[in-house]
């Protein structure tokens, strides 16, 4: 880090526009412990809530019912857990990366950051069969691919928008739709070409839910988001200054390339190791920051965690209701998500009418 | 040798298929590999080795699984050849049944797959099924069971809810991980085999039988309906002289119709009625242009009736373009060339399959009724 910069991290009123208002600003640090409880809350009611009743009284009483034990802990533990990370990494990197672009519609999954992800996964599933069994690195194998995808689609995106100037909020979405279909061909090829067991592998992969949580297909995923998300909010206070514009954040200190870099790898890397594992979940990194924009500011400092632990609620709220709604089948978990993100996203858009 | 082929035929994600009734638009299916054809051969090795063994022991009583294989270490190198030995034998003279199965405590199952209800249904044994996945639509009745979502999409916790002893389910059932985990709670798992053909078949009543001890029941319903069925097939082999051309289609997408290649269970049963499939030179389920339907030249098309109604009726299917090319314009000929009938009971590969290919094998040879009488008889 920059001598410069960590001066500035360190610090100071010395910059900070101000990006909330007074009233705001007390209610900003209870308001992230009051999300960090309701993660707590959502989590266990989570854990007490499925197609079994079970209570969790079980897991302490002494001659266990085994079946019940099971559930909660091999069962429901592993998945909840996935959903509050993956709900927390695709929140943050919608956060990150709508801070980067300076562009409210900047989502993993609207950018295609997570179709990226989905093609390197799927690369990996199919050209990678060999690979993934012989290695001692096997569960990791396929949530690298998927990162490596996430990051070449978001790398593109930042030197497109390099070289073109700052993508108005319209460009965005249409070279958004650009790069999903340029996916959806590359994972139409690799239909194509996959053998038996591959398009096995690939179809059960695509329907990705949390229901294939596992502890050991959970353990390194949580691992891999959180390596992925620390250096993000290390970042808070120079995004802040970011959004005065490049040059204004450059001459503040900030080391903007490098900046930049950082995002780009950790939210990509974030969102791959999510996507990898549950396939694509939509809205939660689009409708979750401008949540918590509204709740609390736009000062990253609390909008980053903020966005983490509102992702990681509304997502475990999400899923327990896929896997309860219609009982003993799921619904896929990317409904229940689109289907309340797909109108923020129109109300959004109507917000940005020319005035 | 027995290693699947086409054994994909349901691939496209919940989402599109919706409720996935009918078996739903494949994508491409490449037949197995190589490779994997050795490996199933080996395992069937090993699997008749070790049943052939003097240390399968397996208890009467209870229906357990056999124990798992110790050789005793003393000559362990003699036996294992010996084995080897036996089950190379054994290969040529046909294989028995292999070990997958075994019969287990069948009071409460729960069933992902349409063929297996349907099995489960003709053996008289649906008191015990608790809950079937959303491909079984055969009999009706069936879909008053709750459902476990989508052959390929079950959740763990809601198999596990309605407290079943058995989850008897075909080839695809899955994921993997639900699977694993609902095994690990202590719940049987088994996974029939299908293979697409008229044996197959028989072979999947069989096993579905033994499973659930009720060996004498499907050896009945096998003499009495599959065996006739599937001889009645087996002499068509003898005295056709020209194989009908045909082309399967599932369904229209984009326009184009999606026909049945090599490796697909529609090409198990052309096989199975004597038919020449006519879209042969590709592997798998692809969308077919027109100019490939007319280079094909069918003198039959089958379509199943959700294609039909995807396409919005027969006449229009009939006018498509590339049907009409090779079919002649709408009129009774057409008609006569164009078979629709259910998904599930032509590729389903339960014993309503038998009889579909019966009444496609009337169709395509000309014999209006003979077989099923011959079969019924």
């Amino acid at each position: 880090m920059s001598s410069a910069q960590a001066v500035l991290d360190r610090s100071t009123p010395l910059a900070g526009p101000r990006l909330v208002a007074p009233r705001q600003i007390r209610l900003r640090t209870p308001a992230v412990v009051l999300l960090a409880m309701a993660v707590l809350a959502v989590g266990t009611l989570a854990l007490a809530t499925g197609a079994i009743p079970v209570s969790l009284a079980e897991l302490f009483r002494s001659p266990a019912n085994e079946l019940h034990r099971s559930v909660l802990l091999e069962i429901r533990a592993p998945r909840v857990l996935l959903a509050g990370c993956v709900g927390a990494a695709l929140a943050l990197s919608g956060a990150a990366l709508q801070g980067l672009f300076r562009n409210p519609l900047a989502d993993p999954g609207l950018i295609g950051v997570s179709s990226g992800a989905a093609l390197g996964a799927s690369t990996m599933i199919v050209l990678g069969g060999g690979l993934a069994v012989v290695s001692v690195l096997a569960p990791y194998v396929v949530p690298l691919a998927a990162i490596a995808g996430a990051l070449l689609v978001t790398w593109f995106l930042y030197l497109f928008s390099a070289r073109y100037g700052q993508f108005s909020i319209v460009t965005i979405v249409l070279v958004g739709i650009a790069t999903n279909a340029l996916a959806g061909v590359g994972i139409g090829v690799l239909q194509y070409l996959s053998d038996d067991a591959g398009l096995r592998t690939l179809t059960f992969w695509m329907m990705g839910s949390f229901g294939r949580a596992t502890w050991p297909t959970t353990t390194p995923a949580v691992v891999l988001m959180l390596a992925a998300a620390l250096p993000i909010f290390l970042v808070a206070r120079s995004l802040d200054l970011l959004q005065l514009g490049e040059a204004e954040a450059l001459y503040m200190g900030v080391d903007v390339r490098r900046l930049k870099r950082r995002i780009v790898l950790s939210s990509a890397a974030a969102v791959g190791a999510g996507v990898a594992l549950v396939g694509i979940v939509g809205f939660v990194g689009l409708v979750v920051p401008h949540l918590v924009r509204l709740a609390i500011g736009a000062g990253h400092r609390h909008l980053l965690p903020g966005a983490a632990l509102l992702g990681a609620t509304l997502t475990i709220l999400a899923d327990t209701l896929a896997r309860t709604a219609a009982s003993p089948a799921e619904i896929p978990v990317s409904l229940v998500t689109s289907a309340l993100g797909a109108p923020f996203f129109l109300w959004l858009i109507s917000r940005e009418r020319p005035r | 040798m027995v290693a699947r082929s086409g054994a994909c035929d349901r691939c496209l994600p919940y989402a599109v298929d919706g409720a996935g009734r009918d078996k739903p638009v494949p994508y491409a299916c490449v037949r197995r590999r190589p490779v994997g054809a050795t490996l199933v051969v080996a395992r069937s090795i090993l699997v008749v080795a070790r049943s052939c063994g003097p240390h399968v022991l397996r208890t009467s009583t209870g229906g357990d699984k056999p124990r798992p294989y110790e050789p005793a270490p003393q000559n362990r190198v003699g036996a294992t050849l010996g084995r080897v030995v036996l089950a190379v034998c054994l290969l040529g003279g046909g294989l028995p049944a292999a070990g997958e199965c075994a019969s287990a405590d069948s009071a409460r199952i729960a069933v992902a797959g349409g063929s297996i209800t349907e099995i489960i249904y003709s053996l008289g044994a649906e008191d015990r099924i608790v809950a079937v996945d959303s491909t079984s639509n055969f009999p009706a009745a069936a879909r008053e069971f709750p459902s476990v979502g989508y052959v390929r999409a079950l959740s763990a916790e809601g198999l596990l809810s309605l407290d079943p002893t058995l989850v008897l389910g075909e080839d695809d059932m899955g994921p993997p991980e639900t699977v694993a985990m609902v095994e690990r709670a202590g719940v049987a798992m088994v996974r029939v085999r299908e293979v697409h053909t008229a044996q197959g078949i028989i072979d999947k009543v069989q096993c579905v039988g033994s499973v659930l001890g009720l060996d004498d029941q499907a050896a009945a319903l096998i003499a009495a309906e599959l065996d006739p069925a599937a001889d009645v097939l087996l002499k068509l082999r003898e005295t056709v002289t020209r194989k009908p051309r045909v082309a399967f289609l599932l369904q229209f997408r984009d326009g184009a119709p999606i026909g049945a290649g090599r490796g697909t269970s529609a090409q198990g049963l052309l096989d199975m009625v004597v038919a020449q499939n006519v879209l042969a030179d590709f592997e798998g389920w692809k969308p077919v242009s027109m100019e490939a339907m007319s280079r094909a030249a069918p003198d039959f098309v089958v379509i199943t009736e959700r294609g039909v109604r995807g396409a919005g009726g027969a006449e229009k299917v009939l006018s498509h373009p590339a049907l009409a090319l090779v079919l002649g314009n709408a009129g009774r000929e057409a008609e006569d060339r164009l078979v629709v009938m259910d998904g599930m009971a032509l590729l389903g590969f339960g014993p309503r399959t038998l009889d579909s290919a019966l009444v496609l094998a009337e169709r395509f040879h000309g014999v209006s009724g003979e077989l099923r009488a011959t079969a019924h008889e």
